[in-house]
């Protein structure tokens, strides 16, 4: 079982939360329950399940999940007024802020509701600091609070990443009963030996006999005196008779 | 046991402090702070005040969904702690999240649709089935290798 790093999962997922919830139009999907956060726990999740191969815990996912939400969270709120200060710039951001206020202005005279004095004031400092028009301790505070909304959909989608990507469960254990004994290992067969019919067969080389001698040194004998060829002397032959052509003198058997 | 308890106690807090800050607007009304608090869950909810709980006259910080979100994760956290073999069906949770998608097109597509309460508790159903279901699961998953055959001597 590999070792899996909690930490490196919630960088990652809180890393990549605050990417996905800072880009403009994008992070307009996080307002429907959050679902770009909780998606980020799921990724976080997924992360531990695969580093520990599977043996991460549930606790474990969770703790993903929301150490990556509170990261998303708190670096997600000042790159969202960075990235917006970049994309449309200081004149569209002031339209923007302006906008939203006589939006909520307008809402609360609409439905009959109070509008507290001084809420004006403070919401539209609210919204420069988190628009990214004015850098103040209130950017701070804002991504302090972000950060907790999103450690609790972290967790969230931590313990349900963690639900889904479950490992399976182990196969049944083999009945008890019949108890498994090691056998020995079998001994080796010995080496079986060649078969006849695999085996090429070589003649032994031809022997000569002892005192024979080969047909091509046989001695050549002079004609008879009837014109018929010489026929050399058998062993066996009393009557043949001849000089020995070595040493000149007559074979007698 | 304790695990279940930890992740209990960590919903538990953590809803509660959102909870706390949806509240803001309305125990603290004048000042930055409300602004900050609307400011901080803007990323999180609409906030769009037809569709949020007042008290007073104030609307929360978070729309009647949201609330019901925290509201139900702090319940599931409680229950959690108090009683930590608390499980929930797979089906339950099933239901639960088909019922907030319902609602949540229904209220893109009918704009008559008009139901804080119908929204508020698909939001607490939707967190007090699936946590403990996310919770339960995680765990049986845990426990299943425990089960497996010992060699015999």
């Amino acid at each position: 079982m590999k070792r899996a790093s909690t930490g490196r999962a919630a960088l990652m997922s809180g890393m990549l939360t605050a990417l996905v919830v800072s880009i403009p139009y994008v992070n307009v999907i996080n307002q429907c329950c959050c679902v770009l956060v909780v998606l980020g726990g799921i990724f976080a999740a997924f992360i531990l399940r695969s580093d520990s191969e599977g043996a991460a815990s549930t606790g474990q996912c969770g703790m993903a999940g929301m150490l990556g939400g509170c990261f998303g969270g708190l670096v997600g709120a000042p790159l969202t007024a960075l990235l917006s200060l970049v994309a449309f710039g200081r004149d569209e951001l002031e339209r923007r802020v302006a906008e939203a206020i006589d939006g909520v202005t307008a809402a609360f005279t609409a439905y009959g509701l109070a509008m507290p004095p001084g809420s004006l004031e403070a919401m539209a400092a609210g919204a420069r600091a988190t628009s990214g028009l004015d850098w103040n301790r209130w950017t701070v505070i804002v991504a302090l609070f972000n950060a907790m909304a999103f450690s609790f959909f972290g967790l969230v989608g931590g313990l349900v990443g963690g639900a889904l990507l479950r490992r399976r469960a182990a196969p049944p254990p083999p009945p008890r009963s019949i108890p498994v004994v090691p056998t020995p290992p079998l001994p080796t067969p010995p080496e079986r030996p060649p078969s006849y019919e695999a085996a090429s067969y070589e003649p032994p080389p031809e022997e000569t006999g002892r005192g024979e001698i080969p047909p091509d040194e046989l001695p050549l004998l002079p004609d008879s005196a009837d014109g018929a060829p010489g026929v050399p002397p058998s062993p066996g032959d009393p009557g043949s008779a001849g000089p020995h052509p070595d040493d000149g003198s007559s074979r007698q058997s | 046991m304790r695990g279940t308890r930890g992740i209990g106690a960590a919903l538990l807090a953590l809803a509660s402090v959102v909870l706390v800050i949806s509240f803001l607007p309305v125990l603290v009304p004048v000042g930055s702070l409300a602004a900050a608090s609307r400011a901080g869950l803007r990323g999180t909810c609409h906030q769009r005040p037809e569709r949020s709980f007042d008290v007073g006259g104030v609307p929360l910080g978070a729309c009647a969904r949201c609330t019901g979100l925290h509201l139900g994760g702090m319940l599931a956290g409680l229950l959690l702690v108090v009683r930590p073999r608390t499980r929930s069906s797979a089906a339950l949770a099933a239901v639960a999240t088909v019922a907030l998608g319902a609602d949540v097109t229904a209220g893109i597509l009918f704009a008559s649709w008009d139901h804080p309460w119908l929204r508020f508790a698909s939001g607490v159903m939707l967190a007090c089935s699936v946590l403990p279901w996310a919770v339960a699961s995680g765990r049986d998953a845990l426990a299943a290798p425990m089960l497996r055959a010992e060699p015999v001597a």
